[in-house]
Order: structure tokens, then sequence, then C-alpha cells
């Protein structure tokens, strides 16, 4: 059990770095071990051979592009704030740092974590809430192995 | 993309952990530090998110009163959880605190003031004002006092702790002028008290589970149903699963405790005393005892003899209890007897506990006293990992006017048999008045309490009550319409202890005093007031002003007064309502208190004399003596109160604080030796005494014991419904040996007659119990109290809880009081709970 939850909890920090900022040389190095490949084969994701065999420093900043389009804008982008896209009953949604905002950070800070100042999103940003959910995962491996449920 | 398997996404995770593992790859991006688990003390509401006001107050389900939050939504309270603040519970409490929410909306409450129409008993009221309903008490209550007869009004009350047993005992009471009042405790641990009191002075013990090494326990069910139970379990597992301290149970039965003992060692009932005497034996013959601790023992008439003399008087007097001897009478072995008495005395610090299994018996005096014997011979007294006098807080509250009348009494509330009921006989006031040779109330007012059910003769109780000529005004303060509520003739809705107002606080586990607060989390239901609130209105109404108007304003003063308490940043009340608890952070845990010195100018202040014969030196003037030469004549151990003046006990050439008495004229040593039991023509040394009733029993008559369980308290919760789904059936307890003797099988209705009564009751035939005796808990068998309880709709009830639809039980279970006399201790006065014979045959 501890070892699945734990596992459990880095799939969740993965896909918190996929979404907290661009892809970095380092990560990109993880990325692209043979290991990874196999895994992101195995379900079905196939990021072609170029992704694989393209000077690093290419593809990096393709990989940058991209990321600011899909998240940062301008045109056309996915907020990734839960506040701007969860639909709540008051109404109060649809904009940046809306009554969501407030209740995630206040939920995540009251469980003893706080924000890093390096972190340019808002505190619902969907890597915090994923990565809120790695933490979780770990704590909850952590008194499991303490034995301490 | 493919369709995602288990294997495949534990695959992605261990190439993740990879990259976490090697630090390089995804660290923390946007959350740092760690997540800390919180003690508690904050909520949320599941639907909207929104945080629940947490309002800090005290449990009173039992009378532990352990500090807890209530959390209220829209004015309602949804949910209670411990306070995590409180030294004393650690933020736990029990499955009873849990539902606390059920005291205030169960749907058989009383909501208004009732007044009987027609005849006592028949169940028919009809709903009048607060101000009708107090016009008329007052005015019976004036005319009493104004006629001379204060007396004549009795105050009968059950649970009432901190400011709701001072408001309405000392302070209205005591202006209203009479002393007829009437507790509970004869019918919970009265014995106990009584027998430390004999001992060392102070009424209430704690044990010191923190520091213990090994524990023995006579009768207790410490882990689901103690006077402080979530203090002292919690610490007690610890313990045990912790430091894997030894926990020996002696009991009847196979208790929830006794199952997570170390040892459970089956004893036949009543005979505890015996098994402790023998230990005792063991431990003086083979010189484990700790000589230091004589010191401070009395062991013998003679308070000045030297300890050699002491310690072989003691020897000689428990020569004759052997562990073979014991076993005769117990049926615990004489080797295991003899094996627990070394490792106890051995034990670096070692803890005996005791309760209602030992003491609510025709010998439980002795028995309690036997306990304490035990602990103060082997060292394990007022010391770490020992037996302890409780530590509490000492609260100063406002004492009302200051010329108060001479109070009166009515000699109906001490029994007339038992020697030194120092904390009354509740058990025999309703037979008291029925006899009538002392008098008899006028107004008999009862409060959180309900006499017909919780002691024995219930039928008698019930003809008492419903005679008016007995009894011409019956008034009761109570929540729900219980078996005595019918028998009212002014029924005045209460509060719930989660609407009202007290300063409270229990003993510590812990020998540091925290100061507790009780705040009203929601406002009353519907017309319903607290009890103190409606003394300070009658107080008014008679022309008695107390000096304040109600509970809270009561309970404000007394934050004020209180030293600890008074120079709190933000001022004591604000500090306590906004915490509710609090204890000195610099408080060093109580120990060894009995060794300090006394001062030598404590001595010589004016009025302090000396006793010869005791080695007290006491303040004359506080011991209702006229004048210093009465005093004297009559010496310490003579005079009524001389125990109130009480400043040290001589011990050579050195004069120590000693065991300090409390309720009777005990001198300042640990008292093995009793000289106000001989006086009473009691063995002055703890010594056996048979149960008479006990000897020479058909193979047909077995012994009735009574118990509780985790999840319900003594009598007032069973209309909660969170509890009574989980407890509403008690079948009878028999060992299978004796069923099979008898030809009863498991689930048999069975028929037992004791000389008070008869009840039938199914058969639960196990190896849980000793032979010879059989067990019925308590809580059960109510004919009222509600739909949850009794399967009866109260009169004025309403149906607004969508659970009666899902109510699923139909049993109501047995009281066993139908059955138990209501006979004392004839020391204490204590309740005989587990003495009564049962003739058992198939119904």
């Amino acid at each position: 059990m501890e070892e699945k939850n734990s596992q459990v909890g880095s799939v969740y920090g993965f896909l918190a770095r996929i979404f907290a900022r661009e892809v970095t040389s380092d990560f990109l190095e993880d990325l692209r071990t043979p290991r990874f490949r196999g895994v992101l084969e195995e379900l079905g994701v196939d990021l072609g051979d170029d992704f694989y065999s393209r000077p690093a420093n290419e593809l990096l900043e393709e990989l940058a592009v991209e990321y600011t389009g899909l998240f940062i804008g301008p045109g056309s982008f996915i907020s990734p704030h839960e506040s701007v896209h969860r639909v709540r009953e008051d109404g109060d949604y649809g904009k940046l740092w809306g009554a969501d905002t407030v209740a995630v950070k206040k939920f995540i800070e009251a469980t003893g974590l706080s924000y890093q100042s390096s972190f340019g999103g808002m505190p619902d940003h969907i890597a915090a809430e994923l990565e809120f959910v790695q933490k979780l995962e770990e704590r909850l491996a952590q008194a499991q192995a303490d034995d301490d449920m | 993309m493919k369709k995602l398997s288990r294997r495949s996404v534990l695959k992605l995770a261990a190439a993740s952990s990879v990259l976490i593992g090697a630090g390089k790859g995804i660290t923390s991006n946007v959350l740092a530090g760690s997540i800390e688990l919180a003690d508690g003390g904050r909520d949320f509401s599941p639907v909207t998110g929104k945080e629940r006001k947490g309002v800090p107050t005290i449990c009173f389900n039992c009378v532990t009163r352990d500090p807890k939050i209530a959390y209220v939504e829209d004015g309602r309270i949804v949910k209670i959880e411990g306070q995590p603040n409180s030294i004393r519970s650690l933020g736990k409490i029990c499955a009873k605190g849990q539902a606390g929410v059920n005291q205030v909306y169960f749907p058989d409450r009383i909501l208004y003031p009732l007044k009987r129409v027609g005849k006592r008993g028949d169940g028919k009221y009809k709903r009048i004002s607060w101000d009708e309903a107090l016009t008329d008490l007052a005015a019976r209550m004036k005319k009493l006092r104004d006629d001379g007869h204060p007396e004549k009004f009795m105050y009968h009350y059950g649970r009432a702790k901190g400011s709701s047993s001072k408001l309405p005992k000392t302070v209205f009471m005591g202006t209203y002028g009479s002393k007829t009042i009437s507790g509970h405790t004869s019918i919970c641990e009265g014995g106990k008290w009584t027998a430390q009191e004999l001992t060392w002075g102070k009424h209430y013990d704690n044990w010191d589970f923190d520091n213990t090494d090994y524990v023995l326990n006579f009768g207790s069910g410490v882990l689901e149903a103690h006077t402080n139970h979530i203090p002292t379990s919690q610490r007690l597992i610890k313990a045990k699963v912790a430091r894997n301290v030894p926990l020996i149970t002696f009991d009847v039965r196979l208790s929830y405790t006794a199952a997570k003992s170390t040892k459970w060692e089956p004893v036949r009932p009543g005979t505890d005393l015996a098994v402790i005497l023998a230990m005792c034996n063991v431990i003086m013959q083979e010189n484990l005892y700790k000589r230091d601790a004589f010191t401070f023992i009395r062991a013998t008439e003679n308070v000045n003899v030297p300890v050699d003399e002491k310690i072989s008087a003691l020897k000689k007097h428990l020569a004759q209890y052997t562990p073979e001897w014991a076993e005769k009478i117990s049926g615990v072995a004489a080797t295991n007897i003899a094996k627990y008495a070394r490792e106890f005395a051995k034990a670096k610090a070692a803890v005996v506990i005791s309760y209602r299994g030992l003491i609510a018996h025709y010998n439980g005096t002795d028995g309690e006293r036997a306990a304490q014997m035990l602990a103060m011979i082997t060292g394990n007294i007022d010391n770490p990992g020992g037996r302890c006098p409780g530590v509490a807080p000492s609260w100063k509250y406002p004492k009302g006017p200051k010329v108060k009348p001479k109070a009166k009494k009515l000699k109906i509330t001490n029994g007339t048999i038992s020697a030194l009921p120092t904390h009354g006989e509740c058990q025999s006031v309703l037979k008291m008045i029925k006899d009538g040779s002392h008098g008899r109330p006028d107004i008999y007012f009862w409060y959180c309490y309900n006499p017909v059910y919780v002691n024995g003769e219930c039928q008698e109780n019930i003809d008492v009550l419903s005679d008016e000529k007995l009894m011409p005004f019956t008034v009761t303060s109570n929540i729900v319409y219980d078996e005595s509520s019918r028998l009212a003739d002014l029924i005045l809705p209460d509060t719930t202890y989660l609407e009202r107002w007290d300063w409270d606080g229990n003993v510590s586990p812990n020998q540091v005093a925290e100061y507790e607060l009780r705040q009203p989390a929601v406002e009353p239901l519907g017309e319903c007031r607290n009890f103190s609130d409606i003394l300070c209105d009658l107080a008014n109404r008679m022309d008695m002003p107390l000096g304040f108007n109600t509970m809270e304003e009561f309970v404000q003063k007394s934050c004020e007064k209180t030293p600890t308490l008074k120079d709190l940043p933000g001022g004591a009340f604000e500090y306590m309502k906004k915490h509710g608890v609090y204890h000195d952070p610099k408080a060093k845990p109580a120990y060894f208190r009995h060794k300090k010195e006394i001062k030598a100018a404590d001595l010589q202040k004016e009025s302090v004399i000396f006793d010869e014969a005791t080695g007290v030196y006491w303040n004359w003037k506080k011991s209702g003596a006229k004048d210093e030469a009465e005093a004297k004549k009559h010496g310490y151990h003579k005079m009524h109160y001389s125990y109130k003046g009480y400043v040290g006990q001589k011990i050579g050439d050195k004069v120590y604080k000693g065991f300090k008495p409390d309720k009777v004229n005990k001198t300042g040593y640990f008292e093995l030796y009793s000289a106000l039991l001989k006086d009473k023509e009691f063995a002055p040394l703890p010594s056996w005494k048979p149960i008479p009733e006990h000897e020479g029993l058909a193979k047909n008559q077995l012994i009735l014991t009574t118990y509780k369980v985790p999840v319900q308290i003594h009598s007032r919760s069973t209309h909660c419904k969170w509890l009574t789904e989980m407890f509403h059936d008690n079948p009878a307890w028999i060992n299978s040996k004796t069923a099979a003797s008898l030809g009863i099988k498991d689930g048999e209705m069975i028929k037992l007659t004791s000389k008070i009564g008869e009840v039938s009751i199914k058969a639960y035939v196990n190896e849980m119990i000793v032979p010879g005796a059989i067990a019925i808990s308590f809580h059960l068998g109510r004919t009222e109290s509600g739909r949850y309880a009794s399967g009866k709709k109260s009169i004025m009830a309403s149906d607004n809880d969508p659970d009666l639809k899902l109510k699923w039980w139909d049993t109501y279970g047995v009281l066993p009081n139908w059955l138990i006399a209501n006979a004392p201790d004839p020391i204490s006065g204590q309740h005989r709970f587990m003495d009564e014979v049962v003739t058992i045959s198939k119904a």
C-alpha cells in the first residue's frame, strides 16, 4: 500500500510539473530517456521520433512557445485556473482570482503548505492543485509507513 | 490514446518516482513546506465548503466533562469534536460526546413549561407560561420560608457539577435557608469517596498512567465507562501499547477493559477485598513494602509508635489473609495472587485502580481502604506513576448575600443505617419520606435526576412519588419526559448543556489543573430555560436577590474572581469564551504533597492548638467549638468540624502537611488504622467481611451484578438515537456451566426474582462471566424518555426528526433496578448495586 500510494503521488507530481511551467532542459532529458519513452508508448502516447532526436535547444524553444500559446496567450488560450472554469451556483466564477481561488488557497494553506514566491500562477492553478494531491498522497504513504492511521 | 490499464499507470508512477527521486526533474514547483496534520479545531461543511462556527464548550454527557468544540451551521449544531488544546482530553471525545447533538434535537424533548391537570401520573398536562409557572412555585416556596419551614423545600440533584452545582446548592439554597439537599453520589461511587476520606482525606483519586509501570484493576471499567473516562483511558492504552505496561483486571465479567487487559482474573462477586488483603499480606511477610512510606502511615491506635511497630502491627493483622485463603473465597489462584503482589511491589511505579466492582458491595468501603493500603505500603501514593489525590481547578465564585439565614434540614438524606455517609444515601430518600419519622418535604424539586429509574426498588419509588399525601408538590427541571417527570406536578423545560453557561473542570490525569468553560453553542430550543437561570428568577420573586441574574453573569464574575484566570489577556471571561480551556503553562505536576513541612509561623498563629492524642495542629476556631477550652476538652478527634481547622501533623520532631482531612476528623497520617471506624464499632484496619446474603446460596440463586457499556450514559442517553441504535438490548449474562446446571439455553427467556421484585429477560449464555453470577447492564428498560428509548411518544413531542422513519429497533431492554433493594454499605451508605441475590427460573 505504502509504495503504491507514494507512486500515485508521483503521477500527480509528474502532471503538476507538466502544467507548472515550460519544459526545461533537465526535464526534457528525463522525458527522452528510453524508460520514459517506453512508459509513454505503453500508455499510447507517441511523441514521434522527432521528439527524441531533435536538438534539445530547438525543441525547448518550440515547446516554450506552445506552452505560452496554450496557457498564457495572446488570443485564445486555456486558463489553467479553477475559478475561470468551474461553474458555481452563486455565479461567482469565470474570472481570475474568484471565489474558488480564495477557497483553494485557504484550503491548501490550512494544511500547513505555502505557495512558493517564484510561482507566477494563481493559487488555484491546476499545477498547484495537482501538486497538492501529490503531497496528500505522500502524506498518506508516510502515515501508513508510520502505522499512524 | 489507449485505455489506461492499472499496470501502465503503475509503470508511469514508477517512472515518475525515478524522476522525483533523482531530484533533478520533478521537484516542487508551486508549494513549499509539508502537510501538517492539524489537531482539529476547525470544520467545514462538506456541502457548501463554508467554515462552520466552532464554539468551544465542555461535554456533559457524562461526568468526565471533556472539553470540546460544537460546530454550528445556520444556527444548528451539526457536529461535535474534541478540544485539541485540552491537557486533559488531548482533543479526544467518545461516542457519547459526539452524540451530544442528539441531546438538543431529539424529537421527544420537552420545550414548554407544563402543569399537571389530571391525576398525578396520568400524563395530562397543560402548557403554561413561564410567568405562571414561576409565580406559582415562588409563592409556594415563599410561604414555606415565611412560615419558618424552608427545610420543607427539598432539592434533589443528579448530575450537577461546577457552577451548576454551586449556584443551586450553595448560593440559592443557602440564601433560601434549606439544607434538605441530596445528591446522587451514593448510587455512583460514594463508598469509594468515603474510604478515601478515611485514609488520605481527599475524595477523588487520579491514576498516573503516563508514568506507571504496572496496573492492578479491581472492578473498574476504565476503558469503557469511568468518571474521567477519555483522559484516563487513552493514557492507559498508551502505557500498555507504547511501553508494554501490564494491566491485570479483576472483574466478575469480561468487560471491554478486561478484554483489553494483559490478564483477566475472573473473581467472584464481592470478594476482591479478600484478594487485596492477601496481596498486602504477601508484600508484608516477604518484606517487599517500602519502609519509608510507614513514616506517614497510621497502623495502630497510638499515633506515636515507631515505624517498626507499625510494620509489625500490620504484619500481624494481615497474617490471617493468606493467598490460599483468598483463593477459596474469590476463586483467584493463590499462586497468581502472590505473583501479582510481588510484581506490583517490585515495579518502579505501580498503580492500583478500582471502581464499582470493588465498592458497590456490603464490604465496599473496606475494599477501597484495602486498595489504598496496597498502594501506600508499596510507596505508590502521590508519586509519579501511582495513585494520587486528584488535582482540579480552584474556582472562586460569588457566594450570594453576605447575611444568610441559619439553614434548616430534614434528616432524610443520610438513611438511618450507615455510619459515615459522607456523601449521603440518596437511594434511601424516598423510603425516608415514606417512613415520615424525620418529616417530609412539601415541595420536592429534582434536577437532572430520575429518582424512579436510577435507584433500586423502582416500584416503591413510583408509589412514593405518586402519593400526593406523602409528596404534596413535585417539580422537575428536565429536558426529557422520563419515568420521574411523569410524576411531576410542574415540569420546567431545561436547556441542554449545549445551550448553557458553566464554569467547570474535572480532575486532571497529569496532576496539573485545567480550567474549563461551557458556553451555549446555540440558543435554547422552544421556551427552554436553564435551571440556574430560573433559580435566579425565583430568588428575585422571593425578594432574596443573589447578586446576579443569570448563570452567564455568575460565570463571568467567577472568571474575574478566580486568581489563576483574572489576569489573562483580554480579560478572564473573554479569554475563556475564546479558548474554552486554560492551564498555567508554568504549573508543575503535583506529587508528594504530604511531605511538605509546615512553617513554624503557621503553627504559632492565634487559635492554632496542638492535640497531644493525635499529634494534629488545628485551628479550633474553624471547628465549631465555642471557645478554646471546649476545643481542648473534646480534643481534635471529637469536635464536630475540627477537620476544617486542620493545619499539620507532627511526626517525630517535624510537622508535615500530611494527608489533610476533608470530610472527617482523621489525623494527617495515611490512616490504615481508623479510630473513627473503631468508634463506630467497625474493624479499624481493613479486614475481610463476607457478604451475609451471599452465604449458602441454593443452586438456582445467583448474584446479580450490573455494569455500563461504552455507548450509553447511566440514565440520560437512551433518547439519543445514535447511541440507542448501537445499544438497545441487554440480555442477562450467565456462565455456560451455570446455565447448563439449570437447563437454561442461550436466548431463552428467564424469570429473575429477588426479595424486591421480578423481571423477565433473555439469557445470554457465555464463558465471559464467573459461574454463580448473572449480569445485567444499566441504561435500558425505559418506560418513557421518548420513541428512541422506549418506543413511546412523549407528551407534546414533535415529529420533526426524519430519522424516526429509519428507526429499526423494537427492543428496549430490561432495567435491573426493579430487582435491587435500596440497601446501603453499612459504613458509607453506598448503594449495594452488585450484591442482590436473585432466584432464576424459566419464564
